[in-house]
């Protein structure tokens, strides 16, 4: 409140000079007069002459006020106080106006929140533009290796999806992990709130049984406990011991990981140290050193340690690897999408302000004789013009607060076209730097709508203004400027309609793929023993074989399967193989890599995936006997084009494992998305039997996929087989229990969320643009009604006029439908990479927005236009 | 509308003809615009529109001083303007700088081998 006290003093002061103002005037007027009288004037002529000899009193007194400074100060205060009150007298103008602004100035909060905190986030690391990502995946080997010769980079390794077991902590639980070079912490500069983080020096081989936690689980699982630094914990079965608690703005590599252990750097085994677990590099730039010089380095890096490998390594292998700075490459999947969306809303904010703008023009035609008077009583046009601009400030204003608040409720909403792991999403909120973006929206859209109207309002002619009952006065460049701004309005709407509708078609495309399984009342569970539990494959074969045969029992499940990879669930198996007539040429080209998946027999009746050749697997596909393996239609015709592909044979390329036979050949399923069956890096599908399938690691996949079919309740049913698997092993976690159908719907989400955005952005600026043509065509049919009461007196028909009315809303929708073609035609190629099945320039989707933009013209024209039919020429003659 | 003031006194002539009528004591507006058309023969009229922002303006520059006192003859209160030290300062200044530039004008237009 210090601002208080001189602020009251300063005013007491003020009132005090305006009214010694007041009287010293006054009292100049009172001696004028009485002089006047002395002259021997009349009192009443005394009087009018002192008046006179004084001339304009306000403009006097506003001269003298400018002498005494702070005017602006208190202009701006009676501007604004001004503005409220004829913004409140006008009640439905100004809703509408607020109305669409928050629309705009909300969406582009809301977006700008988004981008805000994924995009220009700074990653919340010491110097984080010195930290790069090694494009790749790498061997444990190559990493060390790596990290003892660059000379430009500090190296750190980390794998991104190492889910664990947590036991011994109430109910058995699957964490997110992340395997992380020693390094990795220090890479980074990040520290631990609680304890230390991992040290190179220290948790070395021999000593590197540790776990660091995040901030949530030690919250949520160790009930916050200061004391758990030093304690130890059962992560998979093993004992580690708890070193650290993350703060929980951490969040590498994903906002979900939950532990953090030590890469096992174990060189003692060559299978281990480069067959398998390959995963991604970060780096930080030595000081001295550039990006440009990182980036040189890393291609000779990778030659460099090709020799190493025990085996043949293709030179193509990791060929296109470099440097990408660490922010950047985090925000690869989102970028486009947000700068999509952000160009989106400013269409919309573009189409609010030409509404709005369109809106004050109509509304300055009608205030030209309120402005000319106040043009008389002394305002100068500087003061008129600004009087104007601080009335659309508050618009902007009120349209700003409306939509952050609207921008507050949408959010979540917005949110959902992004990965759920996008680096920064877990923090998106309406900050102050989104409060400031609001306040510079209003400022700049209220200069925007506001300028040209203000100007326009202010050019005017005193005497004629004054002198004309004000209808046939209005300017009529203001219905051509106002006609433009529809225009425009229209054509930017084309866009978002368009837009909206190429994606509408892309998601009906999406929803007719069929994804060669059926989902329907299929419940699915994650069951997840130890990895080495798996270590002896009989103990994993005896306790799925034990579970699916007691599931199968309880009251009303029909059928049930397992799985190591549900389609469309995100998760990648995958391995390098080599396939009977396609040697693999070590060292040439990269082996192949298959989509492995592990299944039990009933898998495929299951989910009425088709068998095309040969057969499935049956329960006598065991360990012990012949192995066998089936491959998806695409793969059989891709390796053994027109050629029988039962019999022939398959293999994982590394780790000299044994061949295996092709039995059959089913249908292809879309595994990994909908819109593609596989990502672009795998070749091909193929299918072993669960108690076979061991991967280049020689296990078996531990963690499966229950389908269960049944008529009873989920939860009832998930309850039941929770209960079965903890009496059959306490330390197996059930988790990801849903439907197959919520699967397949969830992988559709950011593609729905998408459209919906687009579709609520298309139909508010239709319905902008239909307001804004309905305003004009009304208005200038009652600047015209004079004109329509000749016509018709000169013989002209209702049809006549009712189509003259409606040509005039057609003409302008038509102009803005042509310019918008044209701006769609070249824009909407940016939404291509959106797009499924459908061309950015699909002829159908144009025709309908523009069928429905010219419907939108007849409906805004139709009112208008019957009231023009319905004059009666002698009202509206006499009217002027 | 135009606004044009008929300013027929050159900028911060009618600053000095004010403190001028101020030196023979103190005045109210009233006073001093007469004072002014009296003393000029009716040829200069003060406009009010200029006097009272000139009078402000000078008492904000701490040349005049104001002060609301009995008028001497009626009844009545009157704002009355006084020089101050620092006004008559400034009013010599500017007298000096009146009288350079009107001589300097005086022999432009009637040089001395004309007479």
């Amino acid at each position: 409140m210090a601002l208080w006290k001189p602020l009251s003093r300063w005013y007491g002061r003020r009132t005090e000079q305006e009214a010694e103002l007041e009287k010293e005037l006054r009292t100049d007027l009172e001696l004028e007069a009485e002089e006047q009288q002395e002259a021997g004037v009349s009192v009443e002529e005394a009087r009018y002459r002192a008046l006179r000899s004084l001339g304009n009193v306000a403009l006097v007194k506003e001269d003298v006020r400018k002498t005494w400074g702070w005017t602006w100060v208190e202009q701006f205060w009676q501007d604004l106080a001004y503005g409220v009150r004829g913004l409140r007298r006008n009640k439905g103008f100004t809703a509408v106006a607020a109305l669409s602004l928050a629309l705009g100035i909300g969406g582009n909060a809301a977006v700008f929140t988004l981008v805000n905190a994924v995009l220009l986030r700074r990653l919340p690391y010491p110097e984080p533009d010195r930290l790069v990502q090694v494009t790749g995946f790498y061997p444990k080997g190559a990493i060390v290796a790596m990290q003892q010769q660059s000379r430009t980079m500090d190296i750190a390794a980390y794998s991104t999806d190492s889910e664990v077991n947590l036991t011994g902590q109430g109910e058995a639980v699957r964490l997110m992990g992340s395997m992380v070079s020693a390094n990795l912490f220090a890479v980074l500069g990040a520290e631990a709130q609680l304890g230390r983080v991992m040290r190179s020096r220290k948790d070395q081989l021999g000593s590197d049984r540790v776990v660091v936690l995040s901030n949530a689980l030690w919250r949520r699982k160790f009930d916050s406990d200061p004391g758990i630094v030093g304690r130890m914990i059962a992560i998979d079965g093993a004992a580690r011991q708890v070193i650290g608690v993350m703060p929980a703005s951490f969040d590498f590599p994903s906002s979900n990981t939950q532990v953090w252990t030590p890469l096992h750097m174990d060189s003692s085994s060559s299978f281990d140290f480069w067959h398998t677990g390959f995963i991604p590099l970060i780096a930080r730039l030595r000081s001295g050193t550039t990006l440009q010089q990182a980036q040189g380095e890393v291609r000779p890096l990778i030659e460099g340690i090709l020799p190493l490998f025990p085996y043949p390594m293709a030179r193509a292998w990791n060929a296109d690897a470099t440097a990408v700075p660490l922010q950047q490459f985090l925000i690869r999947d989102v970028r486009a999408t947000l700068v999509v969306l952000q160009c989106a809303v400013a269409l919309v904010l573009l189409i609010a302000c030409c509404n709005v703008a369109s809106l004050l023009l109509a509304r300055s035609a009608v205030r030209q004789k309120e402005i000319a008077l106040r043009a008389a009583l002394g305002a100068g046009r500087g003061r008129v013009v600004r009087q104007l601009l601080t009335e659309s400030m508050v618009l902007g204003f009120a349209g700003a607060v409306t939509g952050l608040g609207l921008a507050y409720g949408v959010l979540s909403i917005f949110k959902v076209v992004l990965p759920a792991n996008t680096p920064g999403l877990a923090d998106v909120r309406i900050d102050p730097r989104v409060v400031v973006f609001a306040g510079f929206l209003a400022v700049a859209t209220g200069l925007v709508f506001g300028l040209l109207p203000a100007l326009s309002a202010s050019r005017w002619n005193l005497a004629t203004t004054l002198r004309t009952a004000g209808r046939r006065a209005a300017s009529t460049t203001g219905v051509s400027f106002r006609a433009a701004l529809i225009a425009g309005e229209v054509a930017l709407a084309v866009v978002l309609a368009v837009s909206a509708g190429l994606l509408v078609k892309s998601l009906w495309a999406l929803a007719q793929v069929n994804p060669g399984f059926s989902p329907q009342q299929i419940l699915t569970l994650r069951v997840s023993p130890n990895r080495s539990f798996c270590q002896q494959p009989s103990r994993c074969v005896a306790l799925y074989d034990e579970l699916l045969q007691r599931t199968q029992s309880i009251t009303g499940v029909s059928a049930v399967s397992a799985t190591n990879s549900l389609p469309l669930s995100g998760e990648i198996p995958a391995f390098p193989a080599e396939l009977e007539g396609h040697p693999d040429a070590p060292g040439q080209a990269l082996a192949p890599m298959l989509w492995a998946g592990a299944v039990t027999p009933e898998y495929f009746p299951m989910m009425r995936i088709p068998v095309l050749e040969g057969r499935v697997f049956t329960q006598a596909d065991g360990e012990n006997s012949e192995l066998v393996a089936i491959v998806s239609a695409a793969t059989a015709k891709r390796f053994w084009p027109g050629e029988d592909p039962i019999g022939k044979h398959v293999r994982p390329s590394w780790g000299q494992q044994p061949w295996r036979t092709v039995v059959g050949v089913v249908g292809d399923v879309r595994q990994y998305r909908v819109a593609t069956e596989l990502p672009d890096w795998i070749n091909g599908v193929v299918y072993m039997p669960y108690p076979q399938a061991v991967g280049i690691d020689r296990q078996l996949p531990s963690s499966m996929t229950l389908l269960v079919r049944s008529d009873r309740d989920s939860q009832y049913v998930a309850g039941e087989i929770r209960g079965l698997v903890t009496e059959l092993n306490p330390t197996v976690p059930v988790g990801d229990v849903r439907s197959l159908e919520a699967v397949v719907s969830s992988s559709k989400s950011q593609e729905r969320s998408m459209m919906w955005l687009f579709l609520s952005f298309a139909a508010s600026a239709v319905l902008l643009a239909a307001i804004g043509t309905y305003g004009v065509v009304s208005f200038s049919t009652t600047q015209r009604m004079y004109e329509m009461g000749v016509r018709v007196a000169l013989g002209a028909t209702r049809r006549n006029l009712f189509a003259m009315v409606l040509k005039l809303s057609l003409r302008l929708v038509l102009i803005g439908l042509a310019i918008g073609v044209v701006l769609a035609f070249a824009l909407t190629r940016t939404l291509a990479t959106f797009l499924y099945r459908v061309s950015a320039r699909d002829p159908l989707i144009f025709l309908a927005v523009a069928l429905l933009l010219v419907s939108v013209a007849v409906v805004a024209g139709f009112v208008p236009a019957r009231r023009a039919a319905r004059v009666d020429p002698m009202t509206a003659l006499r009217a002027e | 509308m135009t606004r044009e003031r008929r300013t027929e006194l050159l900028q911060g002539t009618l600053d000095m003809l004010i403190l001028r009528t101020l030196r023979l004591g103190r005045a109210h507006g009233h006073e001093i615009a007469k004072h002014i058309q009296r003393t000029s023969d009716d040829v200069l009229q003060v406009e009010h529109g200029s006097l009272y922002p000139a009078l402000h303006r000078l008492e904000r520059k701490g040349w005049v001083t104001a002060r609301w006192e009995a008028a001497s003859d009626r009844n009545r209160e009157l704002k009355y303007y006084r020089l101050t030290p620092a006004g008559k300062k400034q009013l010599a200044a500017e007298e000096s700088k009146w009288k350079q530039v009107a001589g300097a004008i005086a022999r432009v237009m009637w040089p001395a081998e004309e007479n």
